[in-house]
């Protein structure tokens, strides 16, 4: 029991960095998934193509495989990026793909006639998208990317393979001092848990906020 | 000197001609309504002529601005969109902005097109608001609009980037009947005012009232134009009759 309490700052410490990973991963996911997704959409074909390769390949292959490749792989080629820049990079990578094809299906979503509204208009198109079509999109996408979120979140534990201490490393590194492995990973599974759902509670209360105005 | 001035458009969606060679000319001030079955391809005609569909071939000028149809390049991209500024367009199914309320809508086109500040395009919108007799209804989003209310809000959109010729593609045909009336009245109200319209519908009244010529389309070609009187009376083609007699029913 007075484990669990000792342990208690040091965990709080590392999850701090665990959302923090999580978030600017996040924040950079959104904005390769936004750029790929419209690639996706565009009627350049090599566009097109090279955003499906992109999505294929990540989602297609394991997190961990991406994280050794930008950690360990990328020195080769000359780029060598610190434990923390390489997990953000690699999960920002991963959160991208899968949030481009929830973009995608939010975009096609958005009926036809938004766009042509606003081409009657005189509207470009990159003026249509940002104040017409992407609005929409935002409710639509909402739930997937609330999911993406979360599971970013817990995806951070697989950084700990790349020496960030990050909560799962930093209560590896409590047991090995105290050989304590049920119960800390058990106090670790229930911090991930309360990120979790209470992320997940914050997520059901912007969807009720963003379906104000909606009556189908 | 027509306004609006068509020539030679051709549309082809796979291997059928929608539109073939159609040339059409409208005088300013003047109403037109384009009648038709199903299919003839009125709606792409309406969309060629801003090019929200691209003709394979053919001329539009609208207000002295000459586009031709051709391969896009950023030059015509331009031009393309000046001529939209210049035409507004009204669509069966209102295709208002549903996260923005009815005075926002309005707004959109000046504020972003025209860059007009927040307060010149709220003034210009409610003023439009006015007109089109919704003052009420400005902070109301579309979802909470009858359709003949969104229809009218969607008139006013178009109106607020004050174009010189208004298309509308079937204005009421989406709406209940008790709601045809009132939008008629705002289309009504703004050619007494001199505005140029082209009117894709079957409101036989509103176009024996309004229309300064009729227009009767059948696959993809112009059969019939002349007066609403000369039409509707005494169509010379045997398809006119039909439809004619059909549309009465
Ligand atoms: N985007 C499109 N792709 C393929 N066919 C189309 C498309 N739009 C219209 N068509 C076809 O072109 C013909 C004319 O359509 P339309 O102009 O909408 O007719 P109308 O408005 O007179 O009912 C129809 O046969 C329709 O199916
Ligand atoms: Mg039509």
């Amino acid at each position: 029991m007075l484990l669990l309490i000792d342990s208690l700052p040091i965990l709080a410490q590392a999850a701090v960095i665990t959302v923090f990973l999580a978030i600017v991963s996040m924040v950079m996911g959104l904005i390769i998934g936004l750029f790929v997704a419209l690639a996706r959409i565009s009627s350049n074909q090599w566009f097109r193509r090279l955003a499906m390769a992109y999505v294929s390949l990540i989602r297609g292959t394991p997190l961990l495989v991406q994280i050794y490749v930008v950690y360990y792989g990328l020195p080769q080629v000359g780029i060598s990026l610190d434990p923390i820049p390489s997990g953000i990079l690699a999960l920002s990578i991963n959160a991208g793909a899968y949030l481009s094809e929830s973009f995608r299906a939010a975009i096609e979503s958005v009926d036809k006639g938004q766009m042509e509204a606003s081409f009657s208009l005189g509207m470009t198109y990159p003026e249509a998208l940002r104040r017409i079509i992407l609005p929409q999109c935002i409710r639509t996408a909402l739930p997937t990317v609330g999911n993406t979120f979360i599971g970013l979140l817990k995806d951070t534990s697989l950084v700990s393979v790349i020496t960030v201490t990050e909560l799962l490393q930093s209560a590896s590194l409590i047991i090995a001092r105290t050989f304590q492995p049920l119960l800390l990973y058990l106090e670790v599974g229930f911090i991930y848990w309360v990120f979790s759902t209470g992320f997940s509670m914050i997520q059901d209360r912007i969807e009720l906020r963003a379906a104000r105005h909606v009556r189908k | 000197m027509a306004i609006i001035e068509v020539s030679g458009i051709h549309k082809k969606f796979g291997n059928s001609e929608v539109l073939k060679d159609i040339c059409l000319e409208v005088e300013e001030s003047q109403v037109v309504v384009i009648m038709g079955p199903s299919g003839s391809g009125k709606s792409t005609l309406l969309r060629c002529m801003t090019f929200l569909e691209e003709p394979d071939a053919g001329v539009v000028r609208m207000d002295g601005l000459e586009v031709q149809a051709g391969s896009p390049d950023r030059y015509r991209h331009k031009l393309i969109r000046q001529l939209r500024q210049n035409t507004g367009f009204v669509f069966q199914h209102f295709n208002l902005f549903p996260h923005k309320t009815a005075l926002e809508n309005i707004m959109e086109g000046p504020l972003v097109v025209k860059k007009a500040s927040e307060k010149e395009a709220k003034e210009l919108a409610e003023e439009l608001l006015r007109k089109v007799g919704l003052s009420d209804r400005a902070s109301h989003y579309p979802a909470l609009l009858s359709g003949g209310q969104q229809q009218r809000v969607a008139i006013a959109r178009a109106l607020a980037m004050q174009p010189k010729v208004m298309l509308y593609d079937e204005p009421t045909s989406a709406l209940d009947p008790e709601l045809v009336r009132e939008v008629l009245q705002v289309m009504k109200a703004l050619a007494n005012e001199g505005m140029t319209m082209v009117v894709v519908t079957h409101e036989m009244a509103f176009a024996k009232e309004v229309a300064d010529r009729v227009i009767f389309m059948d696959d993809g070609y112009v059969v019939e134009d002349g007066t609403a009187k000369e039409i509707f009376e005494s169509p010379v083609e045997e398809r006119t009759r039909k439809f004619l007699n059909a549309i009465a029913i």
